[in-house]
């Protein structure tokens, strides 16, 4: 459970004809089958959590409502009356609204353009936009999500947040009756996802049914009435979420109890590996230092935007520094690329796998060589596949990375086992500190527990790691010590013992500790 | 998106059911596709002309794809790796220039002039390379650029004429010579695919051509450095192209100032028809060579089947688009 006060929840939607109604829902793809017999209401009003790991058929269901699979069995009803959707289109005129993750917006235009496109009221004889009437309405849309966003702003320098908003306006716009949302969450951070909670708690007001998904069940207990689990492709609950614990949906989504009891006590602190004193980048860092030790795991919290991957980066020579020193095992060390980080044993998981971390037309075995093409060459540059292949196998076996296949294209695993064959690339070299940037973003919560595991088992055997997260409670159970970024600079470190949530959080966003 | 999207490959293994993707009608036709088209376009013209498929018609074509071809191998190296390489055209010319430059007026031999001529080749695209990488200037416009550049000096290094030199034999054996029946150029032609075609997919510097094109960042931050292996695609490229431009003037015994004016739409077009995707990453140098290849046979046999020359203009660009499209449909057909 999180800290934060429950928000007033009231009970069940009323008797009549639910908003939603899903009813004995089956899809099968060639050799899959993706849902069985799933059913589900959202009622007006109600803001409905649809939570599972990857691959337990969220997204097919959230498909299908979308009208862009069509069901093989099973019947949806809108507000009682049985609906066929056949087309995205029709969802449309039907009243669903889908909101992805990445908004799919038109960056050229503004606001106010995006939110009407297509229904733009038109100026009286010329065929004309008016443009008066146009910005009206979108404020007006706006006003109603108390939303303060300015309707002639144009959408390409929004960040992900405000497009969403943008997305919601429109399918107010579109007096949409069901708004699904598909890990709306997952690229915002905090205050972004506070803003978003805020408007979905405006659409619950105004009676319309939200369809939650997320990975983050803090979320879930956060902002939905009541919580739907689906695990490989069947339901498994509906339950109402002030009756349960976070245990009690973790055990539901993965069919087995998970230790979350917190780090197991490591046995702290070995020789040094890294220090860094005064690093400075103009409008980035700000007299950085620090020191990372073997066997720890140093936890650095603050908000996106606080200098936190920049620092990673600039530790892995990604990104230049103005001034400052990096030793690295007592050590000088000044990596001009990557190259140079590699070489004196510094490994980087980066925040964002697929931009970042993998290359997707690639196998998972050449994902993992891709750090290691020296160790499974000869001659100077003669890949030995044999090599290459017992390689990846091994590494596949140690982190129970699925499908254990080495020729399996990384492009369709899951976010879980994406991960896992990023970290397998470090675990092939003798890394000394590996940097790992938001470990388990967009990971469920299975493989979450594994990663975890696995950084701890490092940790255990010597490996100094410098580990950024947004999610405080990651940060919490993992760290030794922990560090919290704002602005550039290290405004708090702390050893876990002394850390909360409250304390971190107020540090982030600027409070004084 | 990191959720469930892809439930064919996930959820059989979380299911015990281990197999490997079993092999589908898109997978066949993207690997196997070009061959088969291939031996359709032979079997249809086989049929409509006596004098098509003859051995000696067979020699003839091939050695008038192997420039292309040579030239191709290259070019895909690069579109693999997320460039492209426009300047190809004049490096043909330049090429072409040093090695005649280097007999007429510095008396040099065979061998040494046809070096030359592939390493003035090879420093543009060092250059090319160079530029893209230090300067972050677009592949395409730094290479027109260069495309332009080398043509102005080409005709300031032989002062706008032709060039003649003496015509050793041994320098003439690279355009025109023979091993038992088989051109010369056929061989080179052969020698530079299978070569490519072995450091493509069996070294290191192959996979990391594949990875530069496939995701730039990630192969950056796993420590493979980029800017050489952009800069080592771009100097291949260019040192086929000066190949081919040797080969070329060995062949007519001049050097002429425009050759190989406008071959760089000729090569791209050879290798998107061998299915090398222009968004990097994704295809063969083998198949690039097979397009062009493809692209020799279609002239050949329209031309033995009397189309008129406008029209055969029509028909390939026809062939492109259809091939192009083909390999889209199927990429994304693909899971």
């Amino acid at each position: 459970m999180t800290g934060s006060p429950l928000l007033d929840r009231p009970g069940p939607p009323p008797a009549t004809a639910p908003a939603l109604e899903v009813v004995g829902l089956t899809k099968a793809f060639p050799g899959v089958q993706a849902l069985e017999d799933v059913s589900l209401s959202v009622g007006a009003g109600e803001v409905h959590a649809l939570v599972g790991e990857n691959g337990a058929g969220k997204s097919t269901l959230i498909k299908i409502l979308a009208g862009v699979y069509q069901a093989d069995a099973g019947s949806v009803r809108l507000g009682g009356q049985p609906v066929t959707i056949r087309s995205v289109h029709e969802a449309h005129r039907l009243g669903i609204a889908v909101i992805y993750q990445e908004p799919a917006l038109v960056s050229a235009l503004t606001v106010a353009e995006n939110i009407l496109l297509g229904r733009e009221p038109l100026a009286r004889l010329r065929g004309l936009v008016d443009r008066q009437a146009l910005l009206a309405e979108a404020q007006r849309i706006l006003d109603r999500l108390q939303s303060p966003l300015d309707p002639r702003a144009p959408v390409a320098e929004l960040g992900i947040s405000w497009r969403q908003v943008v997305e919601i306006a429109k399918a107010l716009s579109l007096d949409a009756r069901l708004i699904v949302m598909d890990e709306p969450t997952a690229a915002l951070t905090l205050q972004e996802t506070q803003r978003l909670f805020h408007i979905v708690r405006e659409l619950k007001a105004q009676g319309r049914a939200v369809l939650f998904i997320s990975h983050t069940l803090e979320e879930v207990f956060e902002i939905a009435d009541r919580v739907t689990v689906l695990r490989d492709g069947r339901l498994v609950t509906t339950r109402e979420v002030s009756g349960l614990t976070r245990a009690d949906l973790v055990r539901f989504m993965i069919g087995r109890a998970v230790d979350e009891s917190g780090n197991r006590a490591r046995p702290v602190v070995g020789l040094e590996v890294l220090r860094v004193s005064g690093l400075r980048r103009q409008g980035v860092l700000d007299d950085v230092t620090f020191t990372l030790h073997a066997g720890e795991v140093l936890g650095i919290a603050g908000l996106v935007g606080s200098g936190r991957t920049e620092l990673a980066r600039a530790l892995f020579g990604a990104d230049p520094v103005d001034s400052g020193e990096i030793w690295l095992g007592g050590r000088r060390f000044d990596p001009r690329s990557p190259r140079d980080a590699l070489r004196a044993g510094i490994g980087l998981v980066p925040e964002d796998r697929k931009r970042e971390g993998l290359v997707e037309l690639f196998s998972t075995a050449a994902n993992i060589s891709l750090a290691n093409l020296g160790a499974i060459s000869r001659f100077g540059g003669w890949i030995d596949r044999p090599r290459e292949r017992a390689l990846a196998m091994r590494l596949i076996a140690r982190l129970s990375l699925q499908p254990p296949s080495p020729e399996w294209p990384v492009r369709t695993l899951s976010g879980g086992n994406q991960q896992k064959a990023v970290l397998a690339r470090w675990l092939a070299r003798d890394v000394k500190a590996l940097l790992v940037d938001e470990p388990t973003r967009g990971v469920d919560v299975g493989a979450k527990d594994e990663i975890y595991k696995l950084m701890d088992e490092l940790a255990r055997a010597g490996m100094a790691i410098l580990m950024i997260s947004s999610y405080l409670p990651e940060i919490l159970q993992m760290s030794d010590r922990i560090l919290v970024m704002q602005e550039g600079r290290i405004v708090l470190e702390l050893p876990r013992s002394e850390a909360t949530e409250e304390r971190l959080m107020e540090a982030a966003t600027g409070g004084l500790t | 998106m990191t959720s469930d999207h892809a439930p064919a490959a996930s959820r059989p293994a979380a299911q015990g059911r281990l197999r490997e993707r079993p092999w589908t009608i898109e997978d066949v036709l993207a690997r196997f596709g070009l061959a088969l088209a291939l031996l359709l376009l032979i079997a249809l013209f086989g049929a409509r002309s006596r004098a098509f498929l003859t051995a000696d018609n067979a020699l003839s074509v091939l050695r008038q794809v192997s420039t292309v071809g040579i030239m191709a191998v290259g070019q895909a190296l690069v579109i693999l790796g997320g460039g492209i390489d426009v300047s190809v055209g004049s490096v043909v010319g330049l090429g072409g220039m040093a090695a005649a430059l280097a007999l007429r007026d510095y008396g040099s031999g065979a061998l040494l002039a046809a070096l030359l001529g592939v390493l003035a080749g090879l420093l543009v695209g060092v250059v090319n390379g160079l530029v893209i990488s230090s300067l972050r200037v677009d592949p395409f416009i730094t290479t027109l650029a260069t495309l332009s550049g080398i043509r102005g000096i080409v005709y300031i290094v032989s002062n706008q004429y032709d060039v003649r030199f003496p015509e050793l034999d041994a320098f003439l054996f690279f355009g025109r010579g023979h091993v038992g029946p088989i051109p010369f150029q056929v061989i080179l032609l052969l020698l530079v695919v299978v070569v490519a075609w072995l450091v493509e997919t069996r070294t290191a510097f192959g996979r990391s051509v594949h990875a530069l094109g496939g995701n730039e960042t990630a192969t950056r931050l796993s420590g493979i450095a980029v800017e050489r292996v952009r800069i080592a695609t771009y100097a291949v490229s260019g040192a086929c192209a000066a190949l081919a431009g040797v080969l070329i003037t060995a062949q007519i015994a001049i050097a002429v100032p425009y050759q190989g004016n406008g071959a760089e739409l000729d090569v791209i077009a050879a290798v998107v028809v061998g299915g090398v995707a222009l968004s990097g990453g994704i295809g063969s140098v083998l198949l690039a060579a097979l397009g062009a290849l493809f692209i020799g046979v279609l002239a050949n046999g329209m031309a033995l089947l009397d189309v008129p020359s406008v029209w055969q203009m029509v028909i390939k660009g026809l062939a492109i688009l259809l091939a192009v499209g083909l390999y889209n449909v199927a990429r994304t057909r693909r899971v």
